[in-house]
């Protein structure tokens, strides 16, 4: 038994919670909730040095990746965008799915934070060129769908800006629709039915059925707006946006906007709701179907909750409107703002310790919903206040070549390396084990 | 001990409660009460007066001549976030270009004749290539009429390129010409209007303006004279650009007519807006203009959604051209939409569009 | 901590909580849109 003190309660989701008996032994589960850190910098030093460390990180690879301004100007808006994607579910797959395999967890406990920074997140970059070049432009782009690849379809006539911009689009969205989908497993269902293989079997696995959901979700709800973004219609090759009644649009927006609201709801329930509800559920699969749903009403509910708020705010949107006005780009807002939610439940979870944690569940979830729901409408505000200067973005809610989803969760990238690969390191660090 | 217990479950049950309120009120409202929960429309209008009658001359709508050059220095500057003035535009070497520049540029001419019979002349942007323009405009008599001091209003719609960086070819005839700009422009496109040259984007101008500047915005709708007002819209544009002024109209036993430079808030929402601000705002009766709907020839389903939607607005006469598209015109004909044919001269390209030194007559 | 050893009870106390909660939260949403049609 360790006698030093630590910080378990923040990595063990699947913890007895507070005042529950008795205590569920957990199917399965991931280095990242079984691992011990402790402090080395107390609070509130820690929280705001981590904060500022991570948006220091951000602003450098905005910088020089991103911004207008800047030396590859990659933001314009979806090429860059989907680089980010593709980073967020990589490192998806590495921490959640694969449990860090290759590496042995005595590995994960004893390499210095600065070491396995570098090689997880090198790993991470190098995964995401060889899946977008190799895999999506030089593969799928190239012998099965075109629009999946920039140098094809630019091939095929379309002028490059175009080309780059459309097939940016399409592979980004396999990594949105794939980073709701895949978490679902390891986090609702612990990973249930494959929970005793060993990796790489059971990520092997787990990938493979998210990614065949994943890829039917696409063709199901972005497919037919590629079908309609060429002149002329594709229409054998895709079926006509069936969405077009309801949502008074043909974009395939209609679809990114809850997809992006479900990518964020996985994470709200992992972080600050502690998986509550479904995790009263103790046996599987009910559990994991229960979660399932669960996220996609949380989804769901972020989605018309913030195309409602917007209709209050700017007047509703109309058939044919273009910017503010766009049915298809509320729709698009709705994800937009779901991910300014995000940051600050995160920040809350991160780096200060997902607080308050010493009253009853209730109070606890009820307390950060209401510091993330708060958070939420001061960042929106901050954000395009300052985006202009910092960033290198226009002013104005919708612009057609911004996409704030973009830099927000490239921040959020930075934070989930620096917790997941690096133990949020010099915040925290891995506890030394005592005796054996 | 029990107070406190029953202190606690009430404060669990509270908590839980106000979770569970807030986030089922938003799922209702905005799903079963959205009807109600929405504050019903509120119409503005305004009585702008009327008009006998009203010409538009394109001067020039060839924005630029080819495509693939246009987005090629806007994609090796570093997109469409780019600042326009820190652009290297092609001006030599393009083969379909007025001899070898891509630059052209965009301007329209209207004459507003009253009900007193008194007749307005209106000059609508300067265009981008000061030498195409300056043929331009005095192949069209606008350049006489300029430095005759006969021109009543020179509009700026947006601070673009193709929309402003022509200006020299104006203030040459007539530096104190007063011109209405919208709000939004950066101090570049002030400080190009007084003369300040920017050599990265081949840009200059040698006749510095010395006339008035009035900024106008979108706070209200403003009249300039019986049956003409200008709208400003607060929209962010591409290219580092933001705000765009646009003009309406009202010929009487017709409707309104909407004239545009780029029309980058988009023309459904500039119907849906003169409808709420504008008298007889119900029904237009034309639209002019540039609609940048598919400039590079590029879709997106929302154009779609925006052909669908024109139907509805019963509009008479659409004198599309410049950065609306052709595939948007295609479009358009094939939707059954009442297009007015040009006819493709003076290095306009396609009948499809009105085009350069074609004209709309509405009386 | 403690004191909270047992499960917690879920007596009429909770139950008034719970209602009272739904009552606040549903308020403070009408709040939020009524803020945000002013602020148009």
């Amino acid at each position: 038994m360790t006698t030093h003190t630590v910080d378990a309660y923040a990595d063990r989701v699947a913890s007895p919670a507070h005042g529950e008996a008795p205590a569920y032994h957990p199917l399965d589960e991931l280095w990242l909730e079984q691992r011990t850190r402790e402090n080395l910098l107390s609070q509130p030093l820690r929280g705001l040095l981590n904060v500022a460390l991570t948006f220091g990180v951000f602003m450098l690879i905005w910088y020089v990746f991103m911004d207008p301004r800047g030396i590859l100007k990659w933001y314009t808006p979806m090429y860059g965008y989907m680089y980010i994607r593709w980073l967020l579910i990589v490192a998806i797959w590495q921490a959640y799915i694969f449990n860090f395999w290759p590496f042995r967890q005595e590995w994960m406990e004893t390499a210095h934070p600065l070491v396995k920074g570098p090689v997880l997140v090198g790993i991470n970059w190098a995964l995401t060129g060889l899946l977008i070049w190799g895999g999506f432009f030089y593969l799928v782009g190239k012998f099965a769908i075109p629009y999946f690849s920039w140098p094809e379809l630019h091939k095929l006539g379309m002028s490059d800006f175009f080309a780059r911009e459309y097939a940016g689009l399409a592979v980004l969205m396999a990594a949105a629709i794939a980073s709701w989908l895949a978490p679902i497993w390891p986090m609702a269902f612990e990973n249930y039915p494959w929970h005793k293989l060993t990796q790489p079997a059971k990520g092997l696995t787990v990938l493979a059925i998210t990614s065949l959901f994943t890829i039917l979700i696409f063709f199901f709800f972005m497919h037919g707006h590629f079908g309609v973004l060429f002149y002329p219609w594709q229409k054998f090759a895709a079926a006509f946006p069936w969405w077009y009644g309801y949502a008074k649009t043909l974009s395939g927006n209609f679809s990114v906007g809850w997809i992006m609201c479900g990518t964020i709801a996985v994470w709200l329930v992992e972080t600050i709701w502690e998986r509550y509800p479904f995790r009263l559920i103790k046996t599987q699969p009910l559990r994991g179907i229960v979660g399932f749903f669960w996220v996609l009403l949380v989804a769901l509910t972020m989605f018309f909750s913030f195309n409602l708020l917007q209709d209050l705010a700017w007047g509703p949107a109309y058939e044919g409107g273009k910017r503010l006005f766009a049915p298809d780009w509320r729709y698009l807002h709705s994800g937009e703002l779901a991910v300014m939610m995000l940051l600050p439940a995160l920040t809350l979870y991160f780096y200060f310790d997902n607080w308050p944690r010493k009253f009853s569940p209730e109070v606890n979830l009820a307390v950060r919903t209401t510091i993330t729901v708060g958070g939420t409408f001061v960042f929106n505000w901050i954000y395009y206040s300052v985006s202009p200067p910092l960033l290198g973005t226009q002013p104005g809610y919708s612009h057609p070549q911004q996409f704030p989803m973009a830099p927000v969760i490239l921040w959020i990238v930075i934070m989930m390396y620096h917790n997941w690969f690096m133990d949020g390191w010099p915040g925290k660090r891995i506890a030394k084990r005592e005796g054996a | 001990m029990s107070q406190d217990v029953s202190r606690r479950s009430f404060m669990r049950g509270a908590s839980l409660g106000v979770m569970a309120g807030y986030f089922g009120a938003a799922g209702l409202a905005s799903t079963a009460l959205y009807r109600q929960v929405l504050p019903p429309e509120k119409l503005d209008q305004t009585d702008i007066g009327e008009l006998k009658g009203l010409r538009i001359k394109v001067v020039s709508e060839t924005s630029w001549y080819d495509n693939n050059v246009f987005l090629n220095d806007v994609k090796g500057a570093g997109g469409l976030l780019v600042n326009q003035y820190t652009i290297p535009w092609s001006v030599e070497g393009v083969k379909a270009g007025y001899k070898g520049s891509n630059l052209g540029g965009f301007a329209t001419y209207i004459e507003a004749e009253l009900l007193d019979g008194s007749i307005k002349r209106i000059l609508l942007d300067t265009g981008w290539n000061p030498e195409w323009m300056e043929k331009r405009f005095i192949e069209e008599g606008v350049a006489e009429k300029l430095a005759k001091k006969q021109i009543d209003y020179w509009v700026m719609s947006h601070e673009h390129i193709d929309h402003f960086f022509g200006v020299e070819a104006v203030t040459k005839y007539n530096p104190g010409q007063d011109v209405y700009v919208p709000k939004g422009w950066y101090p570049e496109g002030y400080d190009l209007l007084k003369g300040k040259a920017f050599p990265k984007a081949n840009v200059k101008n040698a006749h510095p303006h010395t006339g008035k500047v009035t900024v106008l915005d979108s706070s209200k709708v403003n009249k300039m004279f019986p049956g003409f007002a200008l709208l400003t819209f607060d929209v962010p544009i591409i290219l580092r650009v933001f705000g765009e002024q646009a003009m309406v109209f009202n010929v009487k036993d017709k409707g309104l007519v909407l004239v545009t430079g780029c029309c980058h808030m988009g023309i459904i929402t500039y119907m849906e807006t003169v409808r709420k601000k504008i008298k007889g705002g119900e029904k237009v009766y034309a639209v002019q203009g540039g609609l940048h709907i598919s400039p590079f020839e590029d879709w997106d389903p929302q154009y779609d959604d925006l052909i669908f939607a024109f139907n509805k607005y019963g509009v008479q006469k659409i004198g599309a051209n410049h950065c609306t598209g052709f595939i948007t015109v295609e479009k358009m004909i094939a939707a059954k939409l009442p297009v007015v044919k040009g006819t493709a001269r003076t290095m306009s390209k396609r009948d499809i569009y009105l085009g350069n030194g074609d004209e709309l007559a509405i009386a | 901590m403690p004191e909270e050893q047992k499960p917690a009870e879920t007596g009429s106390k909770y139950w008034v909580g719970l209602l009272v909660g739904l009552a606040v939260g549903g308020g403070l949403f009408w709040a939020t849109m009524k803020i945000l049609v002013v602020m148009r």
